[in-house]
């Protein structure tokens, strides 16, 4: 019993330096246009102006465009969008559907740059 | 259908032998190369979930498929009755897969219909069914069981919803369910000569059950086979034999119904499943690959099954030595350095049920956390804590 607890507290210590290590990660900086498959599991950061936005159920949906277009989803409320804002979105690269999306997994990846 | 690639995804299932060979991993090298069929992603499952039983029994490593069979079925190992385990493994997962494809006509047309009318409901159904699961452990471990299940659950959000590797799954599950089986196997010693086998009996009852379980299975998410076992063992008395049964048989219902959902709601529940979300396959000739790579499959098995458990049990250690090192090195290679930190985390939460002699199902809590974060529209709220 006495093992075990040790491990427990050694995956305690293992967790806290994973939350450190993941704070540290940085989105890549990225053009939409540039974005491919190969990119799929990467954590970027694509900006450009919101051609359409809507908000249903806890779920943030906009496709933002520069030279092409992308899906950003978030699972989480965000009124302040509205469309022909320019915004950087950072997210992990998904395909849905055959087609690419970037997935943002908390509010604060989303900046809004123009009123 | 196209027989060629059929024939190629029941003949990449064999690596299902070389445990950590996972299917995902094959559909994305093979997607890699244009295979992007769905004769290929069906046969591939099912033949794979059946040659993996046999490193399941004799090394005890879990599979994504064979998660929580794997300890009764590898204690049997233990005993010298290694073959009566996999003989078990594969005939329940075989009727169930008979099972599956007879439920197959009612359930059909109205999975649909039952989801529309659930969909409101699937959230206090999930709530209540992770709270079933730690009824099914009260009094015994519940309270260590709730504590590895927040801090797997904790690991789970972290891995798979932070940007800190490409592939996390790869890491997780082998942390959290391969490499502290490898670790105590080799603690444990040899597996003993295959002379103390017993006949085989399925119980139908219990195959039937299971069939039915991972039927059900597909209107929510994150509902794994070892969860189901777990819960589903509320109603029924619980031996190894029977839980045994009781998993294959779901493993392999929830496999091909994976399938049905995928074809029926368009709510893809596997890796293999998203292969026929892009396309409109007939379900007939899913039910008909599904059961001739098993067959496949299951014929081969069993024929080498006592080859292949001689070749295992030889060389135990060296099997387990080398295995370990090329987990670590293929970690390294397929998801990046900061896997390994995952890899690392993960096997010390893996290692946490037997030490404390509670169910391995609770670090279960990696997979269940995120979906739940995710139903309760908490994720955001959570992640913005780290």
């Amino acid at each position: 019993m006495k093992k075990a607890w040790i491990i427990f507290f050694l995956s305690l210590i293992l967790l806290s330096v994973l939350i450190l290590y993941a704070r540290s990660v940085a989105p890549t900086p990225k053009n939409i246009a540039e974005l491919s498959a190969s990119d799929i599991g990467d954590f970027v950061r694509v900006s450009g102006r919101i051609s359409r936005v809507s908000q249903k159920e806890n779920l943030l949906f906009m496709s933002i465009c520069k030279l092409k277009c992308i899906n950003i989803v978030l699972f989480s409320d965000f009124p302040k969008l509205r469309k022909g804002q320019i915004v950087s979105a950072s997210g992990v690269v998904q395909q849905y559907s055959g087609k690419l999306e970037i997935v943002v997994s908390k509010e604060t990846d989303i900046e809004v740059y123009s009123k | 259908m196209n027989f060629l690639v059929f024939l190629g995804g029941v003949l990449s299932g064999i690596l299902g032998v070389f445990p950590f060979v996972h299917t995902n991993a094959i559909l994305q090298i093979a997607s890699s190369y244009g295979i992007t069929a769905v004769e290929f992603a069906v046969a591939l499952s099912f033949s794979h979930a059946i040659f993996e039983i046999l490193p399941s029994v004799f090394f005890g490593i879990p599979s994504a498929a064979h998660s929580v069979s794997v300890l009764p079925a590898h204690s049997l190992a233990m005993e010298g009755k290694g073959m009566s385990a996999v003989k078990i493994m594969l005939y329940s997962f075989m009727i169930s897969i008979v099972f599956s494809v007879f439920l197959l006509p009612p359930l059909f047309f109205s999975i649909p219909i039952w989801y529309s009318f659930l969909k409101p409901f699937l959230l206090p159904i999930f709530v209540t069914l992770i709270f079933l699961f730690f009824i099914s452990d009260l009094p015994r471990n519940a309270a260590l069981g709730l504590l590895i299940f927040l801090v797997s659950g904790l690991l789970g959000v972290l891995t798979l919803l932070l940007p800190i590797t490409k592939n996390p799954l790869f890491p997780l599950l082998t942390g959290l369910f391969g490499l502290p089986s490898l670790l105590l196997s080799i603690k444990g010693g040899a597996i003993p000569s295959l002379s103390h086998e017993t006949p085989v009996k399925i119980d139908l009852k219990f195959v039937a059950a299971g069939s039915v379980v991972g039927a059900l299975s597909g209107f929510m998410p994150a509902l794994s086979p070892a969860f189901l076992s777990s819960i589903a063992f509320l109603f029924f008395e619980s031996t190894p034999l029977s839980f045994i049964m009781l998993s294959s048989a779901i493993v392999a219902s929830k496999m091909f119904y994976d399938f049905v959902f995928a074809v029926t709601i368009h709510k893809a529940r596997s890796a293999a499943a998203t292969f026929l979300l892009s396309s409109s396959p007939n379900i007939l000739i899913i039910a008909v690959i599904a059961l001739f790579s098993s067959l496949f499959a299951f014929w081969a098995v069993y024929l080498f099954k006592e080859k292949i458990a001689k070749i295992f049990r030889k060389n135990f250690i060296l099997f387990n030595v080398l295995l370990y090192s090329l987990v670590i090195l293929a970690i390294f290679v397929i998801c990046g350095l900061p896997a390994l930190l995952v890899l690392a985390c993960a096997t010390a939460i893996g290692l946490l049920p037997p030490l404390f002699k509670v169910r391995r199902a609770y670090c279960l809590g990696s997979l269940i956390m995120p979906s739940l974060l995710h139903s309760l529209f908490l994720t955001s709220l959570f992640l913005s804590l780290f």
